[in-house]
């Protein structure tokens, strides 16, 4: 009963190939990100949740009609302190692998075959899980300035935001500077990983900055605001 | 000429083997004072704006007091190849920072080739792990960007001074965390001294480059030397493992 169904797709789905496939969630994230940016619904609500979560799913579907092509995301509006984006992240208490999946089996989501989530689980540990929670948060926006350089900005489970490359490896959170750097404990942190995973799974929300903007947040210098 | 085109041009990839393709295109140039790291920095500047895939970055902290001895010769005859490498001289680490960070506002043509000299020197301000981290990953993910510009590689050759055994420790993790982001390094060292002794007397200073690109791969290597005129001159060397020993790990080879 615990699995949901047995692997139709063993590929992560990507969505430029899912096109109209990709259902509510995807779509109420573009929807969220180009409009209000208020909270989103999760990909694994409660169960008592789940029929509540058909209304917001159909009305994102009609502001957005073409969710799989229309990630086309916001824009930062200027003078917003100059240290980037922030996303509004909805409450949320901490998903375990088991609910997940008993909750993706009802809801339309994107879904990973529970073969790929132990693998990450098993190469990753914790942070496999906890970035699969902040996938669930939609907490990976990609900032992409005019220039074409695109940086990523991941919301931290303490509403902290930390900036991502994914030319080569490298957050700014502390973590990945004490396992990844100093003891090579870890190959990730729960950002990186969280942002890979978005890409995969095309779930990262879309913003576009300014040349300027972008450039600040490639610096990634600490935010008076945020310490 | 062509040996040194073929281990420095970014397109080309270092040395060519299959090791090295689709690994990035940062190098890691690391050895003493006096070995020789600038010259080779900026032979490559010359070689990559002969090349005309656009102009050519040469960051350094200070402005270069005089052209390497040897290459005047070669500039000079082509006054529009020293035209097309862009000077920057970045004061400080943050200044570096942010230059690295707006080079996709500020430069109107991507460069072919991004070039640091004297890494050492910005990471001596940094304070740990994270910001050299930091430096490094920018300096990729520049490059990256331009790649992207270009729809083909932008390279990427930076210099630092080989790590010295007083410090060896914090040095060790410096360098675990640089190859991160620069898994290729090639090595300049005093050449082997049963080889210096065979060599004339009135030659130069002469240099072996060491070219490590992870492990699996075969090592390759290269005499560099300097004319008493200062003319660089670069051969390969032909890898006898049974004349030389085995080759130290790197962390401690340029001792």
């Amino acid at each position: 009963r615990h699995h949901a169904q047995p692997a139709a797709r063993t590929a992560l789905p990507d969505a430029g190939r899912l096109g109209g496939h990709l259902r509510a969630p995807a779509a109420a994230a573009a929807a969220a990100a180009a409009g209000s940016r208020q909270q989103e619904p999760r990909v694994a609500p409660t169960p008592p949740a789940r029929g509540r979560q058909e209304a917001p799913t159909e009305a994102a579907t009609q502001r957005a009609p073409h969710p799989g092509v229309g990630s086309s995301g916001g824009t930062i509006p200027e003078g917003a302190g100059g240290s980037g984006p922030r996303v509004s992240r909805p409450p949320s208490g901490l998903c375990c692998l088991g609910r997940r999946s008993r909750a993706r089996r009802g809801s339309p989501g994107v879904r990973v075959p529970d073969k790929l989530l132990l693998a990450l689980k098993f190469l990753f540990g914790p942070s496999a899980v906890q970035a699969l929670d902040l996938v669930d948060r939609r907490s990976v926006t990609r900032i992409s300035s005019p220039s074409g350089r695109t940086v990523f900005q991941v919301l931290g489970s303490s509403g902290k935001a930390y900036t991502c490359f994914t030319s080569c490896h490298y957050c700014s959170c502390p973590a990945f500077a004490f396992s990844v750097l100093r003891k090579s404990d870890s190959l990730l942190c729960k950002h990186l990983l969280a942002t890979y995973l978005s890409l995969a799974l095309g779930l990262c929300q879309e913003l576009s900055g300014s040349n300027r903007q972008l450039a600040g947040l490639l610096l990634a210098e600490e935010d008076p605001d945020q310490a | 000429m062509e040996a040194l085109q073929r281990l420095l041009s970014p397109g080309a990839g270092v040395g060519g083997g299959d090791c090295v393709a689709g690994e990035g295109s940062g190098l890691l140039l690391l050895g003493e004072p006096g070995s020789g790291k600038t010259a080779l920095l900026f032979a490559a500047a010359l070689v990559a704006a002969g090349e005309g895939r656009g102009p050519v970055l040469f960051v350094a902290r200070r402005a270069l007091q005089s052209l390497p001895a040897g290459w005047k010769a070669g500039a000079a005859r082509d006054p529009l190849r020293l035209q097309k490498i862009h000077f920057l001289y970045p004061p400080s680490l943050r200044e570096l920072l942010q230059l690295l960070s707006s080079m996709h506002e500020t430069t109107a043509q991507p460069p072919s080739l991004l070039l640091l000299d004297g890494l050492h020197e910005y990471l001596a301000e940094a304070s740990g792990p994270q910001a050299w981290a930091h430096l490094a990953a920018l300096l990729v993910d520049t490059v990256a960007y331009f790649s992207g510009c270009l729809s083909r590689d932008c390279g990427l050759l930076v210099t630092m001074l080989s790590p010295t055994e007083a410090e060896m420790e914090a040095a060790a993790l410096q360098l675990a965390v640089l190859q991160r982001y620069l898994p290729k390094c090639l090595w300049l060292g005093p050449e082997p001294s049963d080889l210096a002794k065979a060599r004339p007397q009135d030659s130069g200073p002469c240099f072996r480059a060491r070219l490590s690109t992870g492990p699996g791969c075969p090592r390759q290597e290269w005499c560099l030397s300097f004319g008493l005129d200062g003319k660089m001159a670069i051969s390969p060397v032909t890898c006898q493992a049974a004349e030389h020993p085995p080759q130290k790990p790197e962390t401690s080879s340029s001792s």
